[in-house]
C-alpha cells in the first residue's frame, strides 16, 4: 500500500490529478486513464526530489492577470501537504512542469 | 496542416469590430488605437504545444467515435457534430470504453489498448493482454444479465454458437474500426510540425541539461571528503555523476542532499513517509559507493519506501545505528560540504534554465523588440519562463507608455478567448498605464484570499463578461480565432472566472452597461461609482470576494450534495446580501437622478 491518497496539481484551467486507489488513475485535463503502481512509485520519488525545499506560498501580485497553480499531496490518514502561488514560483518550478508532463506522456504512450 | 507561428497583429481587425460592437461606435478609435499601438510577444513553449497536440488528438478521437457509433447503429442524436472540444457524457464514455479500449481506441498502440483489435491475427502482444481485451468487448456484448466469462471458461466459451455469433459482430465493428484508425493515423500527419517542435526542443533542452549537470559534477568532486572520491573513482564517469547527483535533471535534489541534519531525524523517520523516503536516497547512495549493507537494508530502494510494509519501525532505528559506525561516516558528507553543493546545483540549474529560454528561437525573436536591455531581458524571460498570458506595462521609441502582451498557446480551446480577454485588458489600459476597475487599486489585498488584490475579482469577471460577449459576435458571423469551431471550447464561462460570479455581476451590467464600460475604458471608477454610490459599489465587491473564495474552494459540488453546509449557508446569505445591495444601488440611483429605465435587476438575482 501506498502511503499517499492523491496527488492534485492545478494550474489556471488545467489539472493533473493522480488517484491512489485500488486502482489507481491519472486524470490529466479530465482524460481519465489507469495507471500502475510502479509508475506512482517512480514518480512520486522524483516529486519528492522537486519539492523537497519548497516554501507552501509563492505571491507576486504585480500582474494584471494572474496565474494560480498549486499542488496538493493528501495522506491517507487525511492529512496534507499543500503548495500554492501566484505569479510566482519555486526555483525548479519547471522541473515539476517537466516531470508532470513527462508522466503523462509514460502514461499515454505505453 | 497544424502549424505554430501565428502573427497576433493579424487577428486585431476582428477583435477591433468585435469590441467596438460591444462597448459602442464611440470607443472604436480608442479601441483601434490601443490595441494598433500595442506590443504582442508570442511565445512557443513546447510543453504547451505537447498539450495541444494531446488536446487535437482527443478532439479527433471523439469526432472519430461518433461516426463509429453512428456506423454500428448507436443513436448519436445527442452528442454534437459540429464541435468535438467537450467530454462524452458517461454512458457514452463507457460504451467506447468497452468497444474501443483506452483512449476511444486511437492511440500509438491501438494493438495494447483496443478490445477491437485483439481480435486481429497479427496482433503479438502477450496472450493475456489479448484475452483480457477480448473479455472486456465480450462480457460487454453480451450484456449484464449474463454470467460473466473470464479467462477460466473463455476457451470452453469459444467453442459454443454464441461465441461464433459474437464474432460476427465484432468482425463488423472491428472493420469499421480498422477504417477510422486509418483515418486518424492520416490526419495524425498534420500534426508533424508540432511534434517535431516538441522533439527537437526537448532535446536540445536535454542536451544542454546534460552538459550543465557534467560541469556541476566536476565542481562538486572537488568538496567531497577524500574517501567519498577515493570510491567515486571506482566507478565509471557516468556512474559517479548519476550517484552524487541523481538520475533526475538539476531542479531535482541530489543524493546527498538526503544526508541534511533536518533528513537524519529518528522520530521523524519513524511516523513520515517523506522521511522514511530519504532513508531509501541515503541507502542507494551507500549502496552504490560499494558499502557492504546489512541485510535488512539490502532490498530497499527510495521507490519501495512509499510503500508502508518497507522499512520497519526496528528497521529504521537499526539503520541510524548502522550509519554511526565510522567505516560508514565516512561516507557520509557533512552539512558544509552539503550546503555547498546545494547552493552549486540550484545556480547551474539557473544559469541552464536561462540559457535554454534565452537560446530558444521564440524568445530571441521576442528580443528583437527590445535590444539588448537586461532589464527587459530578464522580464521577458520570466514571464515566458513561468508560461503566463498577461500584460504589462512599458514604453514605445516615443516614451508614450504601451500595454505589452505576453501569449501562448497555454489553453487548448481557449486560444481565441484568452488573447480576446488581454485585448480587452489592452484597451482598459490608458495613458498613464493603469487599468480598468483597479486603476490606481493595485495594492491592496482581497480579504478572503490573500493571492488576489481587492478589486480583481471584479475587474476580471467583468472583462471576462465582455470577452465572452466579443468572442460570442465575432462566432455568430463564422469567425473563429486561432482555432476552428471543431475544437474550440464552446462554452468558456467558468473559465479564469467564476459562473456564479459573472451571474451576480449580470444585473449590474445590464442596468449600468454604459457606466460600466466608460469606467473601464476610461480607468476611472468614478464613472460608475458616481451613479451606484461607492459604499454599494464597494460592497458589492466585498460580496464578490467572498462568493468567488467560496466558489474556489468547492460551493458547486457542495450546493448538490448538502444544502445545509455552513457554505452553502453563508452563499446564500451572500446572495441575499447582493440582492439588497442592488436595491441599494437602486434607491441611490433613484434619489440622485430619477427613475432607472430597465427594472429586471430583481429578477435575475432572485433567480438563485
Amino acid at each position: 500500500m501506498i502511503e499517499v491518497k492523491s496527488i492534485i496539481y492545478t494550474r489556471n484551467n488545467k489539472s493533473f490529478i493522480i488517484d491512489i486507489n485500488e486502482k489507481p488513475t491519472l486524470n490529466y485535463n479530465g482524460l481519465i486513464t489507469s495507471i500502475k503502481e510502479k509508475q506512482i512509485l517512480k514518480y512520486l520519488s522524483s516529486l519528492y526530489r522537486i519539492i523537497g525545499s519548497w516554501e507552501h506560498k509563492y505571491i507576486n501580485n504585480n500582474y494584471v492577470d494572474g496565474d494560480n497553480w498549486s499542488l496538493v499531496i493528501t495522506y491517507p490518514d487525511g492529512s496534507k501537504d499543500e503548495y500554492s502561488g501566484r505569479n510566482s514560483y519555486p526555483y525548479n518550478f519547471e522541473s515539476l512542469e517537466e516531470l508532470n508532463h513527462n508522466f503523462v506522456d509514460e502514461v499515454l504512450n505505453v | 496542416m497544424y502549424n505554430i507561428d501565428i502573427d497576433l497583429k493579424d487577428l486585431l481587425p476582428p477583435v477591433i469590430e468585435a469590441y467596438s460592437h460591444v462597448f459602442g461606435e464611440e470607443y472604436r478609435s480608442i479601441i483601434t488605437e490601443r490595441l494598433n499601438k500595442a506590443l504582442l510577444l508570442y511565445y512557443v513553449d513546447p510543453k504547451n504545444i505537447n498539450d495541444y497536440v494531446q488536446y487535437l488528438e482527443r478532439c479527433k478521437a471523439r469526432e472519430l467515435s461518433i461516426r463509429f457509433l453512428e456506423q454500428i447503429g448507436e443513436d448519436t442524436s445527442k452528442l454534437r457534430k459540429d464541435n468535438f472540444a467537450k467530454s462524452f457524457d458517461i454512458d457514452t464514455q463507457k460504451k467506447l470504453m468497452n468497444i474501443y479500449g483506452d483512449f476511444l481506441g486511437f492511440t500509438s498502440d491501438a494493438d495494447t489498448f483496443s478490445p477491437l483489435r485483439a481480435f486481429d491475427s497479427n496482433n503479438k502482444k502477450p496472450k493475456p493482454w489479448l484475452i483480457s481485451n477480448m473479455l472486456t468487448i465480450i462480457n460487454y456484448l453480451r450484456g449484464k444479465d449474463k454470467d460473466e466469462i473470464n479467462e477460466n471458461n473463455f476457451e470452453e466459451f469459444t467453442n459454443t454458437d454464441e461465441f461464433k455469433e459474437l464474432m460476427k459482430t465484432i468482425y463488423e465493428y472491428k472493420k469499421i474500426y480498422e477504417s477510422l484508425l486509418k483515418e486518424y493515423n492520416g490526419w495524425k500527419k498534420d500534426l508533424s510540425e508540432l511534434e517535431n517542435y516538441i522533439t527537437d526542443e526537448k532535446k536540445r533542452k536535454e542536451m544542454l541539461f546534460l552538459k550543465k549537470k557534467k560541469q556541476l559534477y566536476l565542481k562538486v568532486y572537488n568538496f567531497l571528503p577524500e574517501a567519498i572520491r577515493k570510491a567515486l573513482d571506482e566507478l565509471p564517469f557516468v556512474e559517479q555523476i548519476k550517484l552524487i547527483l541523481g538520475e533526475n535533471d538539476l531542479g531535482s535534489d541530489s543524493n546527498i542532499e538526503f544526508f541534511l541534519k533536518k533528513n537524519m531525524n529518528i522520530s521523524k523517520s519513524l511516523s513520515n513517509t517523506f522521511y522514511k523516503v530519504n532513508i531509501g536516497y541515503q541507502i542507494e547512495y551507500l549502496r552504490g559507493l560499494g558499502v557492504k549493507l546489512p541485510k535488512f537494508l539490502q532490498d530497499v530502494t527510495a521507490e519501495s519506501c512509499w510503500e508502508k510494509h518497507v522499512l520497519s519501525k526496528e528497521d529504521i532505528i537499526n539503520y541510524f545505528e548502522f550509519i554511526r559506525q565510522e567505516d560508514i561516516k565516512k561516507y557520509i558528507p557533512t552539512s558544509s560540504v552539503i550546503t555547498t553543493v546545494i547552493k552549486a546545483r540550484k545556480r547551474m540549474y539557473q544559469e541552464a534554465i536561462k540559457e535554454y529560454y534565452e537560446t530558444r528561437d521564440d524568445f530571441c525573436d521576442i528580443m528583437n523588440h527590445f535590444g539588448s536591455d537586461p532589464y527587459n531581458k530578464e522580464v521577458n524571460y520570466s514571464t515566458i519562463k513561468d508560461n503566463l498570458i498577461c500584460i504589462i506595462g512599458g514604453y514605445d521609441d516615443k516614451g508614450d507608455c504601451i500595454s505589452i502582451m505576453f501569449f501562448g498557446m497555454r489553453d487548448p480551446g481557449l486560444l481565441a478567448h484568452d488573447f480576446i480577454h488581454e485585448c480587452g485588458h489592452v484597451i482598459e489600459h490608458n495613458e498613464k498605464g493603469i487599468g480598468g476597475f483597479e486603476a490606481d487599486k493595485t495594492t491592496t489585498k482581497n480579504p478572503y484570499d490573500g493571492r488576489r488584490r481587492e478589486y480583481e475579482v471584479f475587474n476580471e469577471t467583468i472583462n471576462d463578461i465582455f470577452t465572452m460577449e466579443a468572442n460570442q459576435y465575432l462566432q455568430d458571423q463564422g469567425i473563429y480565432l486561432m482555432e476552428p469551431k471543431e475544437v474550440t471550447n464552446l462554452d468558456p464561462s467558468s473559465v479564469n472566472t467564476n459562473n456564479i460570479v459573472k451571474d451576480l455581476l449580470t444585473p449590474l451590467i445590464v442596468k449600468f452597461r454604459k457606466q460600466v464600460i466608460k469606467a473601464k475604458i476610461t480607468a476611472t471608477p468614478s464613472e460608475l461609482t458616481d451613479y451606484i454610490g461607492i459604499n454599494n459599489y464597494n460592497e458589492l465587491v466585498d460580496a464578490i470576494n467572498k462568493v468567488d473564495h467560496l466558489a474556489n474552494n468547492g460551493l458547486s459540488a457542495t450546493l448538490k450534495a448538502d444544502r445545509n453546509h455552513p457554505m452553502v449557508k453563508e452563499f446564500f446569505e451572500q446572495v441575499k446580501r447582493v440582492e439588497q445591495i442592488y436595491f441599494n444601488i437602486n434607491e441611490y440611483y433613484q434619489s440622485h437622478f430619477g427613475n432607472i429605465s430597465s427594472n429586471n435587476t430583481e429578477e435575475v438575482v432572485k433567480s438563485f
